[in-house]
């Protein structure tokens, strides 16, 4: 995508934009001018009523202003203008995609949707106010009931980032068993983070008298990190200078905020990123893939409408893997639940109708389309990815 | 190379890396007979395995022949792996590695499939060359190959190439590996990006328009203004009569006044063209600094609030509109004075007063007719029917003939029908005046049970005037609301729809899988939310050609270089969460699905292309 030429041809289109309103300005000015000449003239004759004075200075002016013909030059400058104008337009034409929404589909989307997922990825991103604006201008009451999770949310974070962890670990608490089923330990670092903070601002006492109230009880869990901070203990005061100086770096603040917000949004039923930035994200991706086989299909234009799956994949990066999915090497669709894929002793995996049709309907054993050993329908066992 | 060719006859066919040797010597001994050229082809295929064949030093060909002897599938990926890159990245390199891997060459001896023609695998050839011509082929042919169950060694080299090309660097490869690897994959980014920048028309295109309407407005002006100055001019040196020096002079001084307020206004067109070209560039320039590797993510984020200020003008949110502009610090890139244009216009049609929509179609006359636009049309017969609603019918019949017969040629249906109305009204005094009395009220609702004029007279006017009555209807006015907004994009370049709407369509299409439906779906899919479901109700779903897995513990993809694993009981996880795992448990796994123990060494590679 060549921007430099397309910077160019503005750069010509500017510099006459310039030329000619400088030079209309100039036109002005000058019959300006030749009209206040005249009035001079006029006013400097001794003869105030002669005709035929009064008729050659206008005669004059006329003339003089036919001369340089105002009209002309403007329509030239104009012109001119014009033709670098258009030719901005072609190369912005050839660079660019003229018409991206070729690609879109007839189905309506409905605006009560739309709005209701805009309101909440604004809710989401903490803009509580352009939410909220955004919602009496829609007219979709519905949609504030999202506004009080992530207000919450954003509180706690706002006042980690002050570093007071006691919202954080109220809600840990209140969540500890949908923590424990998820197999995160955010309590525990957060307990952690904490006791840091208490050994650096206040006494060994406290530290101590924290630990043996929040970590004691669950202490067989904690096997690893319990003697780590007893160990802090023996270095309150000159922490940067223990071998355990990295507990204190500022990163861990980062780095656990962004965990709280991961596990605060799995706990609501909400993913890590807004759902909509990954839906547009993927868009963006998949736009130009989908516009060249819209230019394919032209001919068959219905077919474009109507189809149910695409005939060529979108290449998605990794971050859009969602979903195990699994395609059968030989027949080139996606396993489903009627045609699973089926793992054989040799270690490769196809799909069980493909395994069927290799084996003559189960009859007998058959090679491997990857490696030549052979293998029986029995001895191939179903696969749950 | 006789070493080579010779060395390998002898084994067995049970790697890899000794049945594509074998292929080749099988394919290279046919083709040399049936051409001839034995010597010839023997170079060739050497210096396609193998590069050079003729270094005497034993270098890269013989750590190249005892790699491929090994049959050790990850040597020999690694092998194939560094050579492509090395090939590719060669200029003038005659025959890369990767099109040596084409199946129908490399075939097994005996039926194989129909040879694809060349020009397919050149097409091909650029950009991953092996990758894409492999899977042209193999989708073009059946892949079973019935008498001898052997497929046309595709799946194996999509793996062998799938190992060498797609996967990132792999901790067991060769030192070129991964640098090459790793400019693969930011290559491909620019790539991406470069074609992502392709679809941002609109950005650079809306600013300009207005622009060009501004310098199109400060042209006329002064047009007007001159032709004014030289006519007087040329009229008070032209005319017989003899006037007064005092009144010429009060003409002269009252054009001179008129041109410096043409001064004025030209001073203030022009900073408003420059403001309008500062805008420009400044737009050229942010998409130039995409190519700022740090700002990628800021860059991202801002085109994510230009789509949704874009959706938010469209649907007339202003002060969102506004506010969101100003939070994101978009506001030079956003269109939002050119909106607001618009929404004088939106405002007074929603207020059922047409005034200012048609002084917008006097002003841009010349583009809509070039557009061939009714906007116009439809507009003048709105007015028509307010006046017929308000029972001013020589009127309504002196406005139809002035600004409804222009546009007669081409719309008479519409103008017919929109007519009949007025033809009906003036009957109001014989019975049917109660079915015209229904038809004047907003109710779409006809019943005819009050008329007392004889059955068939009032079926006549229903059949003619039941289209009709939806032009009574309010709804009316929203259709002209929508069909402005469509001319005013159109106008200014925009795309049709909203583009929010564009990409929410395409990325959902692209995100779209039977499995997004299920009840296991995964949280951070956004078709795991009901809104975005519904939505992608209509949409077609998306299609792999290659299995792409996830991990249900890691929630990481399982590719090469964390291959899965298969517990006893069926079920797969990734090599590294398992690993961790069992070394958390002292070498027994729990399958977080079923709740099955096992011993890590129960567990069963899975090779999945």
């Amino acid at each position: 995508m060549e921007l430099d030429l397309i910077q160019d041809a503005f750069d010509r289109v500017s510099k006459k934009q310039k030329l000619s309103s400088s030079k209309t300005q100039q036109l002005v000015r000058q019959i300006e001018h030749e009209i206040e000449q005249a009035i001079m003239k006029m006013q400097s004759t001794e003869n105030a009523t002669s005709c035929p004075e009064l008729k050659q200075i206008l005669a004059d002016l006329k003339n003089k202003l036919n001369e340089f013909s105002p009209m002309n030059q403007l329509e030239t400058l104009q012109k001119d203008l014009n033709i670098t104008l258009g030719k901005y337009v072609k190369v912005t034409e050839k660079s660019f995609n003229p018409d991206i929404s070729k690609a879109y589909r007839n189905v309506d989307f409905d605006p009560h949707i739309v709005n209701q997922i805009i309101a909440s990825h604004f809710y989401r991103q903490g803009l509580f106010d352009l939410g909220d604006c955004f919602i009496s201008e829609a007219n979709e009451p519905e949609a504030a009931a999202l506004k009080t999770p992530f207000l919450e949310m954003y509180g706690i974070l706002e006042s980690m980032r002050r570093r007071n962890l006691e919202l954080a670990l109220n809600w840990a608490s209140s969540h500890s068993e949908w923590l424990a089923q998820n197999g995160s330990n955010l309590e525990l670092k957060l307990h952690q983070l904490q006791f840091v903070e208490i050994l650096q601002n206040d006494s060994v006492q406290n530290a101590l008298s924290y630990v043996r109230k929040h970590l004691a009880p669950n202490a067989s869990a904690h096997k690893v990190e319990i003697p780590k901070l007893m160990g802090c203990l023996v270095w309150s005061g000159k922490l940067h200078k223990s071998p355990y100086a990295d507990l204190l770096s500022p990163n861990h603040w980062e780095k656990l905020a962004d965990e709280f917000m991961q596990q605060f949004c799995s706990c609501l039923g909400q993913s890590y990123q807004s759902p909509l930035s990954i839906a547009i994200a993927a868009g963006i991706h998949g736009l130009p893939t989908l516009l060249k086989l819209e230019s394919v299909m032209a001919v068959k234009k219905q077919e474009w409408q109507a189809m149910k799956q695409l005939p060529v994949p979108i290449d998605l990066s990794k971050d859009f893997q969602f979903h195990s999915i699994f395609v059968c090497p030989v027949l080139r669709e996606q396993g489903s639940d009627e045609n699973p894929p089926m793992l054989m002793p040799c270690g490769h995996v196809l799909s069980k109708q493909s395994i069927v049709k290799l084996s003559k309907s189960s009859t007998r054993p058959f090679k491997c389309p990857y490696c030549p050993l052979e293998a029986s329908v029995a001895q191939c066992r179903q696969l749950h990815f | 190379m006789k070493l080579f060719f010779d060395g390998k006859r002898k084994s067995g066919t049970q790697n890899l890396g000794s049945f594509l040797a074998h292929q080749c010597v099988a394919f290279g001994e046919k083709k040399a007979s049936s051409q001839g050229g034995q010597a010839r082809e023997r170079r060739t295929w050497g210096r396609l395995l193998l590069g050079s064949p003729y270094e005497a030093d034993g270098g890269p060909r013989q750590t190249g022949v005892r790699t491929l002897q090994s049959g050790d599938p990850n040597g020999i990926a690694a092998y194939v792996r560094a050579r492509p890159m090395e090939e590719a990245a060669r200029p003038g390199a005659p025959y890369p590695l990767a099109r040596a891997l084409r199946p129908p060459f490399l075939a097994s001896a005996s039926r194989s499939p129909p040879m694809v023609s060349r020009c397919l695998f050149r097409r091909g050839i650029d950009g991953y060359p092996c990758d894409q011509a492999l899977r042209s082929s193999a989708s073009r042919f059946p892949c079973l190959d019935d008498d001898h169950h052997y497929l046309s060694i595709s799946p194996a080299m999509d793996m062998a190439v799938d190992m060498a090309i797609d996967a990132a660097p792999n901790g067991d490869a060769s030192a070129a590996a991964p640098a090459v690897a790793a400019a693969h994959t930011s290559t491909a980014r620019l790539a991406q990006i470069a074609e992502s920048l392709k679809l941002e028309h609109q950005l650079v295109r809306v600013p300009l328009e207005h622009l060009k309407k501004t310098i199109r407005s400060n042209y006329r002006l002064a047009e007007r203004e001159f032709t004014a100055v030289l006519n007087s001019v040329a009229e008070a040196s032209g005319s017989s009569d003899s006037r007064s020096m005092d009144e010429t002079l009060t003409r002269l001084s009252s054009l001179v006044t008129r041109l410096q307020g043409l001064k004025r206004k030209l001073e203030e067109g022009g900073k408003v063209e420059n403001v309008q070209v500062q805008r420009c560039r400044a737009r050229l320039e942010h998409l130039g600094s995409v190519a700022d590797a740090d700002k990628l993510d800021d860059w991202k984020d801002a085109r994510l609030n230009r789509i949704l200020v874009d959706y938010l003008l469209r649907m007339s949110y202003y002060d969102s509109a506004k506010n969101l502009a100003e939070t994101a610090d978009i506001q030079e890139l956003a269109d939002i004075d050119v909106f607001f244009e618009a929404k004088r216009v939106i405002e007074s049609l929603r207020n059922k007063d047409l005034a200012p929509a048609l002084v917008w179609c006097a002003e841009n006359k010349p583009r809509l007719k070039k557009s061939k636009s009714k906007l116009e049309f439809q507009l003048r017969l709105q007015e028509f029917i307010e006046l017929v609603r308000a029972n001013e019918h020589m009127k309504a019949i002196f406005y139809a003939r002035r600004y409804l017969a222009p546009w007669a040629a081409t719309n008479m249906k519409e103008m017919q029908r929109v007519v009949t109305t007025l033809a009906f009204r003036h009957n109001t005094e014989c019975s049917i005046y109660k079915v015209c009395q229904k038809f004047s009220s907003p109710h779409k609702d006809h019943s005819l049970d009050k008329v007392t004029a004889s059955g068939i007279e009032v079926d006549f006017v229903e059949f003619l005037l039941g289209d009709s009555s939806v032009l009574f209807e309010p709804t009316q006015w929203d259709y002209l609301v929508e069909q402005f907004k469509q001319e005013f994009c159109r106008l200014f370049g925009m795309t049709n729809e909203p583009l929010l709407n564009i990409y929410l369509q395409a990325g959902l299409t692209a995100l779209k899988t039977p499995l997004c439906y299920k009840e296991a779906c995964s949280k951070e899919d956004p078709l795991s939310q009901e809104g975005f479901r519904k939505l992608a109700e209509p949409l077609p779903f998306s299609k792999l050609h290659h299995s792409k897995l996830v991990c249900y513990i890691s929630k990481k993809p399982m590719d090469h270089e964390n291959p899965p694993l298969v517990l006893p009981n069926g079920h797969v996880y990734s090599t590294k969460a398992l690993e961790e795992m069992s070394r958390q448990n002292d070498g027994r796994i729990t399958c977080p699905r079923t709740g099955e123990v096992c011993n890590f060494t129960e567990l069963v590679k899975a090779f999945i292309s």
